[in-house]
């Protein structure tokens, strides 16, 4: 394996890093950046802003963040001209997205202002979003039956910070099951939304540091596709984000399976 | 006959005062429950208490208290008498307590009232206080669970600066604090490094605010400080930083005790020297100096009573503790954390550090901006001290970051009781070295009260 890794580095596509950075979401770049270096894989991450030209066959994995609503307008513009195509091609072809709050929006049909104008958003996924007036804010817990099927500890521990009330169609299925917080909508139980090899979530920042199972279910689909003969994974020691992880679940007094 | 909006005011003052002599008489800091049962009696409060003295707020990001204890010291020197909200109580009813407190040096001709604002409250305040001068420091991202996106904190200026005839004393290289000038032009004193004193644009990593306000293109920068200050340019709208009138020309020199610099003003460029270390600090100071000059203060005077400056309480605070030292770093948001690693990450006298990572209300529930700050630093540098500490009631988390940062895991020592922590890391510091602490805000008020009964430090009203 490592001598077929060692000609190609895995290469991950940053989504307007100076735009959709919300707390945190370096944090997400960072672990799948370490996690591949420390099983040996070198990895090169572009950084995709508006006006660069997006081409989803040169990558691995992409990564959408979460905006602040003027920074989201900004981009608004050039993501609908000239990424919208090429992100929906990259969903078909199987390619890796982590999508965060604002991305995780965006990757959906619509968004409807509580002012009530509609915006059109990528329709990449079969998903729409609703603004609320009260924003939903607060530590997370989730048990992820995706993450279960792959045979991987389950529980995602996380924070989120959103108004938008996103509904799933039945062409995704949740990431998770809603265990503490407000999850998509606070209403359904349901929390991200999982569709090929796409993943959204609300839990922004440092859900993939604090969550290594759930970044590593993204690598191994982004490495089996790119080298079918690489076999799992190799485990690493993940001894401080355990601690991180206890520590949430045990604040909020979630008894896991 | 005394009015009925006089005799409310005499009652709120009357309550406000007792409630404040009997919690001081408890031994507590009282610093916002005086003034909130006296804003409940008389919401007029504010206006009446403040309406014969000069005032001048400070509000922004980062910097508030230190910039307010700046100013004071030049008008304290200057002969004023200076009233201040010394403990940091700067919503509301903190600036209510600091009134009632010292309500009978405000009537002398020399007072002058200084009060740190929060942002958030700076829109309800700034009408009833009519601040001569309002100094916004900087504007970053910061506790995003709180105060919202930086564009809702930008409007609450905004409409602050609407309600009063304050002179806005505003950061020109920060392109969020200086738009605050737009359309205020004819009262607007802006400060900032002159470009020959920053660096080259390549040298600092920044991601906020890198798009224009007014059209959205990305600003290009000829030369920058730190985050997104710098000498900032909109190629599309044409918008750029505007010339300010106090600039801070060249570093001198630069030590743990402070910054000597040279500050300019018209045709006048003066030594200075900051009594506080750190890059951020220099800003500070030339916003001080700003202020004064707005209050009709000569420049020279103000930059040559800047070293008077009382600096403390947590920010780059030095408490001896026997043959050893702790410096107190307090970080709020990525932008000061990184200038908190800079600061770290170039002292010699390093022995340990400690991070020291709340969840509290007042530092933000949601932890994850520690990712956005750059502590990469600390290894790519090699200048990891020798034991990391992480620690507060997010230890774990931190604990994560500083090994994701690169600290090697068996030089991280994780115990979410910092004062536990710092006393054990004080103890393997070696003689005559200094334990860096950088503590969230809730963590450093816990913490420095214990070291203050340790080492005898005062206490934070005082």
């Amino acid at each position: 394996m490592a001598e077929t890794t060692a000609r190609m580095p895995m290469r991950i596509a940053h989504l307007y890093p100076d735009l959709l950075n919300l707390y945190g979401d370096r944090g997400n770049v960072l672990a799948l950046v370490r996690r591949l270096r420390l099983r040996g894989f070198p990895v090169e991450v572009v950084q995709v802003g508006a006006g660069d030209p997006f081409d989803p066959a040169a990558f691995d994995l992409a990564f959408l963040g979460g905006g602040q609503d003027y920074e989201q307008a900004i981009l608004m513009d050039d993501l609908m001209r000239h990424k919208a195509g090429a992100i929906r091609e990259g969903v078909d072809a199987g390619l890796v997205f982590l999508c965060i709050c604002g991305g995780f929006q965006l990757m959906g049909r619509s968004y409807r202002t509580w002012e009530g104008r509609e915006l059109r958003f990528l329709g990449a996924l079969d998903l729409w979003t609703v603004g609320g007036r009260k924003r939903l804010i607060g530590n997370t817990a989730y048990r992820s039956g995706v993450l279960a099927e792959a045979g991987a500890d389950p529980w995602i521990a996380g924070f989120e910070n959103h108004s938008g009330r996103t509904y799933l169609g039945p062409g995704v299925t949740p990431l998770a099951e809603v265990v503490r917080g407000s999850g998509n909508n606070g209403e359904d139980g349901t929390e991200g939304a999982v569709h090929r090899n796409v993943f959204c979530t609300y839990s922004h920042g440092s859900v993939l540091p604090k969550n290594p199972a759930f970044a590593d279910l993204l690598l191994s689909r982004a490495v089996a596709r790119r080298y079918p003969d690489a076999g799992p994974l190799a485990p690493l020691d993940d001894a401080f984000e355990a601690k991180a992880r206890e520590a949430v679940f045990r604040r909020l007094r979630v008894e896991r399976d | 006959m005394p009015s009925r909006a006089r005799i409310r005011t005499r009652t709120a003052v009357a309550l406000g005062a007792a409630v404040l002599r009997f919690l001081r008489l408890v031994g507590k800091g009282a610093t916002t429950l005086p003034g909130k049962a006296a804003l409940a009696v008389d919401p007029g409060l504010l206006q009446a208490l403040a309406a014969d003295v000069p005032v001048a707020c400070v509000t922004g990001t980062n910097g508030k208290t230190t910039t307010t204890r700046m100013l004071c010291a030049i008008l304290r020197g200057r002969g004023r008498t200076v009233v201040t909200n010394r403990s940091g109580a700067n919503l509301a009813t903190g600036l209510a307590t600091t009134l009632i407190e010292s309500r009978k040096r405000l009537p002398d001709p020399k007072a002058v009232v200084v009060l740190e604002v929060d942002e958030a409250a700076f829109r309800r305040v700034a009408g009833p206080l009519a601040p001569r001068a309002a100094v916004v420091t900087n504007l970053f991202r910061d506790q995003l669970d709180r105060y919202g996106e930086l564009a809702t904190t930008l409007r609450f200026l905004s409409e602050g600066l609407d309600a009063c005839g304050a002179t806005l004393v505003a950061n020109a290289d920060d392109s969020l604090a200086a738009s605050l000038g737009r359309g205020r032009e004819d009262r607007a004193l802006y400060f900032g490094f002159e470009p020959g004193a920053m660096l080259p644009p390549d040298a600092v990593r920044a991601t906020e605010a890198t798009h224009c306000l007014s059209c959205g293109a990305a600003y290009v920068y000829a030369a920058r400080t730190y985050g997104h200050l710098g000498d900032f340019a909109c190629p599309s709208c044409g918008w750029r930083r505007p010339a300010p009138s106090v600039t801070l020309r060249g570093i001198l020199a630069e030590s743990p005790t402070g910054s000597r610099a040279v500050l300019a003003c018209g045709d006048e460029a003066l030594e200075a020297h900051v009594p506080v270390p750190g890059r951020y600090n220099l800003y500070n100071a030339l916003a001080a100096v700003s202020a004064a000059v707005a209050l009709g203060e000569p420049f020279a005077e103000a930059v040559r009573l800047l070293p008077d400056t009382d600096v403390g309480f947590g920010r780059m605070e030095l408490i001896q503790a026997d043959d050893r030292r702790i410096r107190l770093v307090l970080v709020k948001n990525p932008a000061g954390f990184d200038q908190a690693v800079d600061f770290l990450t170039s002292a010699d006298d390093v022995g340990g550090a400690v991070f020291a990572l709340n969840d509290g209300i007042a530092d933000g529930t949601d932890v994850s901006w520690i990712w956005d700050a750059d502590l990469e630093r600390l290894a790519a540098r090699d200048r990891v001290p020798v034991r990391v500490g992480a620690s507060g009631t997010r230890a774990a988390d931190m604990a994560l970051r500083l090994s994701y940062a690169g600290v090697p895991g068996d030089r991280i020592e994780t115990d979410p009781d910092a004062h536990a922590l710092v006393k054990r890391m004080l103890a393997a510091c070696p003689p005559g070295s200094c334990l860096y602490v950088l503590p969230t805000y809730t963590a450093m008020l816990a913490l420095r009260a214990r070291l203050a009964a340790e080492f005898g430090l005062a206490g934070f009203w005082e």
